[in-house]
């Protein structure tokens, strides 16, 4: 299991990332994270709606109220132009750190 | 098996009962709770396709959540940037809970103010009606003839003509122009001719004269897509002895017969067999009931070559159809100068009218029934106009009410775009309840309003433009009725609204009373319009025509029938009913066509006159009662009166000659002596003046187109029984139908009355809806200023000082709109006027009997509310202070 510390580092770029395929409601963000973690990260919703509610206070994210299909009405977030600018900045950190416990790991695996 | 003891799991109850304990939580919005029950919804669903029972999995989704205060919490945290934050009054977006918050309230408002309320939507739903009841009529002229597949490349041929009098356009053009036309111009598919008739047409024993014939060719019904009933439209008239009859006459002659086959017999002339049965739509321009073709003559004994070759009788309309992409603007330009080598004497000049624009425009372009289009559009804004300002005028006036009420949703938090919203829901709810009332009341006026306009009009809702066209005029009125309180009353601030009440007067009161002055300046210039077109056509029908038109009664005649004139004289004034029997070529009131210019004796080279010309008998200036200013009539006992000639006043005029009695006239060809001028009679249409006239005698057949008969006054019923006997036995086998000429007056100016009726019910439609608005407004006033009615009559004052003092203050509104009123229904008449050659005066009696009626109505509105408030005890009003 994740630790609660890094789960709450990395739900906003992990949100942000999720947007990046287009716009998708709640319910179906928490699924996809499931899926994509093989079941490691596990997001409750009374963790998540408060995240995108901040998100959209914050101008990263917008919402709108939806059904297509005439399913039942489902408030829909899509990625803002200040969000996608706010995923790069995110990227480039979380990749930086990345790359540095990569090349600690593989020289430390090397000397063993 | 272990038996369940608790009471069956309903999971929307479940669910309900969850979401009414997170609605506890302060920092949850309507909308948040929405969004996490249909999380709720969606896992629960998964899981239990997932093959748990509902109650398990609700239970799992539910139990990962934390307790609500903790989502709460949560929420706070992510808002706590904010001085309030759980009042932040931020919504995101658009929130469907507060929507139907917004109408709850809304409702509960028109519940507390059943009167005002009441005010504003009938006012709503009259406008409305009337708006809508314009748009069907509209968008029924605008529909005419556009149904055909071919209609945009249809165009129809225009002439314009340079006379010697000026320039005029009209369709009518000599025989040969269209197949000429075809054979130099490739682009032109297909031309028909058009020739109306009229014909009696006899099937067994059934005959009745028909007015409704048109000649065509072969090509029409392919160029214009009517639907056959029967038969098929291409190949419908390719027999010469076929004929196509429209749906509606079908069963007068055959009944429940198959017409098709059968033989139908035209005024003994010749037989032709009915091919098909078509449909004519009500919006199209050819409202003819027989057609047959023009290859159809050599039965009916007249030789085609002839007409062939007749570049001189302007007489028939041609109908083309382009091929497919090429230019009308092309074309016109190349057949503009067409017709000059054919007939030379003066400039005649081609053009191409489209087919979907004949309805609404005159040949020369300018705007026919267009013109009224735009002044009833015009008219349906001003009627919506009218009664949104009642909703404007009472919102605002009542804002104080609503100002307590703005300043403690701002206190709470409500931004100015919430209050907005909360405005405009209200006065789109009254625009939704007007809209049920107001199809109602299309719906029961329909019959009356499809009569005036002599237009048969249906409420189709289905249709895409229509129901667009009524949303829209919903959406108008709830718009413009909103936007005003809206903007206005959202705008208080919440400390000079909570503290005591808002300074009164300023902007509101004169908005309102600016808005009063609009609505009267409207529905005065309606009254004005209404008494105009009403005195004109009282002016038409009251007119000196010149001649007797009562007791004048006139028979149609057929080739056949016209020889029996000489016998049926002598055998009608038998009758001491009957006073006198004449036949003439043409209706007196109504004639048709002109001869070019004649030539008389002195005439100076450069005076040109354009005369109409009827062919009538010896008894014709005696018959129809006209009068002679000089000379004399024609007379039997003068042989030589065949060759003479009887002119007009007008004719007179023209020609420039103090007595013409003795010139001689070179009328085609043929030299004879004015022997005598009448009086003029209206003989065209009031639109136009009287025509200059040459009347010649000419007993022969093809003169007496009409049989006129003189009647004594009294009771005709006698003298037609005879005259209907007579004519059995001299024109067997012909039907016996005869008209008033009075009638046939009035129907001339159907249109002038029919004009007249509905500005009178527009008119009085905006006259009432005004009238409701001042009925809030005073009802307003008088219960706002209770206490001031109540001093000034414990002081003394009587009742009728009190009202005559509240309705100063309407009167002088409406005083002010009918001074803006005045000039501006003047011009307009003015401008209508313009079309008629004889019109009546627009005089002041008019205006002040305008402002007289916006005067009383106004009083009576407003007096009726001040006289109660003022007939009420002081005491009662006094009591709290």
């Amino acid at each position: 299991m994740i630790s609660k510390a890094l789960i709450a580092a990395s739900t906003k770029p992990l949100i942000l990332s999720i947007l990046l395929d287009g716009e998708t409601y709640g319910y179906r963000i928490i699924k996809q994270m499931r899926f994509l973690s093989g079941g490691h990260l596990e997001w409750s919703f009374g963790m998540l709606y408060p995240v995108l509610h901040r998100l959209e206070k914050e101008g990263f994210i917008a919402s709108s109220w939806k059904s297509p299909n005439k399913e039942r009405l489902r408030k829909y977030y899509r990625l803002t132009d200040a969000g996608r600018r706010e995923l790069e900045r995110e990227k480039s950190q979380w990749l930086a750190v990345s790359t540095i416990f990569s090349r600690l790991w593989v020289s430390t695996e090397a000397r063993s | 098996m272990k038996k369940r003891l608790t009471r069956a799991f309903d999971l929307d109850t479940a669910i309900a009962e969850w979401s009414r304990k997170l609605r506890h939580s302060d920092a949850l919005e309507d909308g948040t709770i929405t969004e996490l029950e249909a999380h709720v919804r969606d896992e629960v669903e998964d899981l239990i396709r997932q093959g748990k029972n509902p109650e398990e999995a609700f239970r799992e989704v539910t139990a990962s959540v934390e307790a609500p205060d903790a989502i709460g919490a949560e929420y706070s945290k992510s808002d706590s940037r904010g001085l309030l934050p759980v009042m932040s009054g931020r919504t995101t977006g658009f929130t469907p809970a507060l929507f139907l918050n917004s109408i709850k309230v809304s409702l509960r408002k028109m519940r507390r103010q059943r009167w005002y309320s009441l005010i504003n939507i009938s006012g709503l739903a009259a406008g409305m009606a009337c708006s809508i009841l314009i748009l069907l009529w509209v968008r029924n002229e605008l529909s005419y003839d556009r149904f055909h597949a071919h209609a945009g490349d249809i165009y129809r041929l225009v002439m314009e003509d340079h006379r010697a009098d000026g320039v005029s356009f009209h369709p009518w053009l000599p025989f040969p122009v269209g197949p000429a036309l075809k054979n130099d111009f490739p682009e032109i598919a297909a031309v028909s001719r058009w020739a109306p008739e009229d014909m009696v047409v006899r099937y067994k024993d059934k005959a009745y004269t028909e007015t409704e014939f048109l000649t065509v060719d072969p090509a029409f019904f392919e160029m214009f897509s009517f639907r056959f009933v029967e038969g098929a439209a291409t190949r419908a008239l390719a027999d010469p002895a076929s004929i196509v009859i429209r749906d509606t006459v079908a069963p007068k002659y055959f009944g429940d017969e198959n017409p098709i086959g059968k033989v139908l017999n035209l005024s003994d002339r010749a037989d032709l067999t009915v091919s098909g049965i078509v449909h004519i739509p009500d919006n199209s321009d050819f409202q003819f009931d027989f057609f047959f073709s023009f290859r159809a003559y050599p039965l009916f004994g007249v030789d085609l070559t002839t007409y062939e070759a007749d570049w001189k009788g302007f007489n028939y309309q041609f109908y083309l159809l382009l091929k497919e992409g090429s230019s009308a603007d092309l074309l016109e330009r190349k057949i503009s100068g067409f017709l000059k080598p054919h007939v030379p004497d003066r400039k005649r000049v081609l053009r191409l009218q489209p087919l979907r624009r004949i309805h609404l425009y005159k040949p020369d372009g300018t705007d026919g029934a267009m013109r009224y289009v735009r002044v009833f559009s015009l008219i349906a804004g001003f009627v919506l106009l009218i009664a949104c300002v009642n909703f404007i005028n009472l919102a605002t006036a009542r804002s104080e009410g609503r100002a307590k009420e703005v300043g403690l949703r701002k206190t709470l938090g409500g931004t100015r775009g919430q209050l907005i919203r909360q405005f405009f829901s209200e006065s789109l709810l009254h625009a939704a309840l007007a809209l049920g009332a107001a199809l109602l009341l299309v719906g029961l006026a329909l019959p009356f309003f499809s009569r005036i306009t002599g237009r048969r009009l249906g409420l189709d809702l289905g249709h895409a433009g229509i129901a667009g066209g009524i949303a829209a005029i919903t959406l108008c009125a709830g718009l413009i009725s909103g936007l005003y309180p809206a903007l206005f009353l959202s705008s208080f601030s919440p400390v000079r609204s909570i503290r005591a009440a808002i300074h009164r007067g300023g902007r509101g009161v004169l908005l309102r009373q600016g808005l009063v002055i609009l609505q009267f300046t409207l529905s005065t210039v309606l009254i004005i319009e209404t008494l105009v077109v009403n005195s004109q056509v009282a002016f038409i029908m009251n007119r000196d025509l010149g001649m007797a038109k009562d007791n004048l009664v006139y028979v149609l005649m057929q080739k056949k029938s016209r020889g029996s004139v000489d016998v049926l004289r002598q055998e009608l004034l038998k009758h001491p009913g009957i006073a006198g029997v004449s036949s003439s070529s043409q209706l007196p009131f109504d004639l048709v066509g002109w001869i070019g210019y004649l030539d008389w004796e002195g005439r100076p080279a450069d005076r040109q006159v354009y005369f109409s010309f009827m062919s009538v008998d010896h008894d014709f200036a005696r018959t129809c009662g006209l009068n002679f200013l000089l000379g004399r009539d024609f007379s039997r006992d003068i042989p030589t009166d065949a060759e003479n000639f009887i002119i007009n006043e007008t004719a007179r005029r023209q020609m420039g000659i103090k007595d013409p009695v003795g010139k001689q006239l070179n009328f085609l060809g043929r030299k004879g002596l004015i022997i005598g001028v009448v009086k003029d009679f209206s003989n065209r249409h009031v639109a136009f003046a009287t025509a200059p006239l040459v009347m010649t005698m000419d007993t022969r057949n093809a003169a007496r187109s009409y049989l006129l008969l003189r009647l004594q006054p009294g009771n005709p019923s006698a003298a037609l029984e005879h005259f209907r006997k007579a004519w059995r036995i001299i024109n067997p086998g012909f039907p016996c139908e005869y008209h008033f000429l009075d009638e046939s007056l009035n129907l001339m100016y159907a249109n002038e009355q029919r004009l007249s009726r509905l500005f009178f019910s527009f008119a009085a439609l905006a006259v009432f809806i005004s009238c409701l608005g001042l009925v809030g407004l005073s009802s307003y006033m008088a219960e706002e200023k209770t206490k001031e009615i109540g001093i000034r009559k414990a002081l003394g004052a009587s009742s009728g000082q009190i009202v005559s003092l509240f309705s100063m203050n309407f009167i002088r509104l409406v005083v002010v709109a009918n001074a803006v009123a005045w000039p501006v229904g003047y011009f307009i008449m003015r401008h209508w006027l313009q079309d008629y050659a004889y019109r009546t005066p627009v005089e002041f009696p008019v205006f002040a009997l305008a402002g007289v009626i916006g005067l009383l109505t106004a009083l009576f509105s407003v007096g009726w509310q001040t006289l109660r408030a003022a007939a009420a005890n002081p005491v009662e009003s006094l009591r709290y202070e």
